[in-house]
């Protein structure tokens, strides 16, 4: 085993993520159990017993572990948050699949080269993988899953901004960043809000058995309407308006924001998180994971930004922005306070 | 009762504590042994659970002390968390019993295992 290997070499750092006041209390016995619990693992159970214990110093120090209102919240919208993301996938692999059809329908040459036809391609698949893993209980292998496409998702960001560029010289790099593509940026922030509690949710808290069934119907409920118009409308793909990198899949929003149909499909997981959450205050259910369900329909109103009102995205990102940096900030506070 | 069947690892974590407190290392230990090895508590996913339950009041502190130069907290059962694993227990009996039912009412059933024939 290799010097870095060890279970003494990470546990400094990972101790000085956790509050003063929890360190100070907690940090010699979490040292004394993780020591003993790591000493005869092989290095790659040391890994994943330092990320387990850096998960719980992170959750700490950002008041979203399990004993705080924010964990709670966290972990009953993770599998809708989840479910979410399988919907994206399973209506981005509907769309590659139309898009292929209709250019073999047409004859029209290929709207998007092949390197962002694969990336979306995986993009969709991973999301959909990841979501059937959560509702086969692996919670695990899902994060894996929703990390991976997440780095991939940014990467294709960074592309798409770059290609823009090159293709209006005049914009300049940063303000391509701006004027360039909308698609993923919004596909991001979304992905974002869908990621943000499927991964830092805390684990014991996700009741696996309640999650599976729910996580099949509501990535069902919210798919199928979006795949269900786009099937009746069936029109050719629109390469006019397209630039070689500028679509990268999932943006069957996008196409169709510019007609009825295009709100239908987005209005769909909002009436349908709203419905539910009002179905469960009324069953007399625990009134958090009613907004945890309002609060998962209400993130997939940043596809909006996609179209003609790309104000709200930007308005959304400062706001989750400001909102995030004051929570911290009141945290921080408090943390010194105490 | 709970309103909702407890997750395996806090049942056993509940069940470790049960016959006697014991320190972090000694539960990660107990949870291994009772769930035949299947499950093995990660540092950072016991003392999520164990601020949980000391939180909810279902567990407490039982002793402090430093032995071998290594700090250990021991952690115990309270009432309401003794109450709440035996009505737990009770929920899983009754399961099991209502399966065994069944499985024996079922047309043409064999005889359970372990029964001799007749």
């Amino acid at each position: 085993m290799s010097k870095n290997s060890t279970p003494r070499s990470g546990i400094d750092w990972i101790l000085a993520v956790y509050p003063k006041a929890y360190r100070a209390s907690h940090g010699p016995e979490i040292t004394s159990i993780y020591l003993e619990n790591a000493a005869d693992l092989p290095a790659g159970a040391v890994a994943r017993e330092q990320a387990d214990l850096l998960g719980h110093a992170l959750r700490t120090r950002l008041g979203i572990g399990a004993t705080h209102l924010h964990g709670r919240l966290l972990a009953l919208a993770s599998p809708y948050a989840l479910a979410s993301l399988g919907a994206f996938g399973a209506v981005g692999l509907f769309e590659l699949w139309m898009r292929q059809a209709d250019v073999a329908r047409f004859g029209l040459p290929a709207p998007v080269p092949a390197f962002t036809q694969q990336c979306s391609l995986v993009l969709s698949a991973l999301f959909v993988v990841a979501s059937a893993l959560g509702a086969l209980g692996r919670w695990s292998a899902a994060r894996v899953s929703l990390v991976v496409a997440l780095v991939l998702q940014a990467v294709l960001v960074v592309l798409e901004v770059i290609e823009f560029a090159h293709a209006f010289p005049r914009y300049g790099l940063l303000r391509s960043c701006y004027e360039g593509p909308h698609s993923s940026e919004a596909s991001i922030l979304l992905l974002i809000l869908f990621g943000v509690p499927i991964l830092a949710a805390p684990g014991e808290l996700l009741d696996h058995r309640r999650a599976s069934h729910r996580i099949a119907s509501v990535a069902a409920c919210v798919a199928l309407p979006s795949i269900a118009v786009a099937w009746f409308e069936s029109y050719p793909a629109q390469p006019a308006v397209q630039l070689p990198l500028l679509r990268s899949g999932f943006n069957l929003a996008y196409v169709e924001l510019f007609s009825w149909s295009g709100p239908a499909g987005l209005l769909a997981p909002l009436v349908l998180g709203t419905l539910l959450a009002a179905a469960m205050l009324r069953r007399g259910a625990d009134r958090l994971e009613a907004a945890a369900i309002a609060g998962t329909g209400c993130a997939w109103l940043t596809l909006w930004g996609l179209g003609p009102t790309r104000w709200l995205i930007d308005t959304t990102l400062a706001a989750v922005l400001l909102l995030s940096v004051g929570a911290f900030a009141s945290h921080r506070l408090r943390a010194l306070r105490r | 009762m709970p309103e909702r069947p407890l997750q395996e690892p806090t049942l056993l974590l509940l069940i470790a504590l049960a016959d006697a407190p014991r320190h972090g290392y000694g539960i990660i230990q107990e949870v291994l042994s009772i769930s035949g090895g299947r499950i093995r508590l990660r540092t950072g996913t016991l003392y999520g659970a164990l601020d949980r339950l000391l939180q909810q009041g279902l567990i407490r502190v039982d002793s402090e002390e430093v032995v071998d130069g290594r700090a250990r907290r021991t952690y115990c059962l309270t009432e309401p968390g003794r109450d709440l694993l035996t009505a737990e227990v009770s929920r899983l009996h009754a399961t099991a019993a209502e399966a065994e039912r069944r499985l024996a009412a079922r047309p043409g059933a064999g005889p359970r295992m372990g029964q001799a024939l007749p």
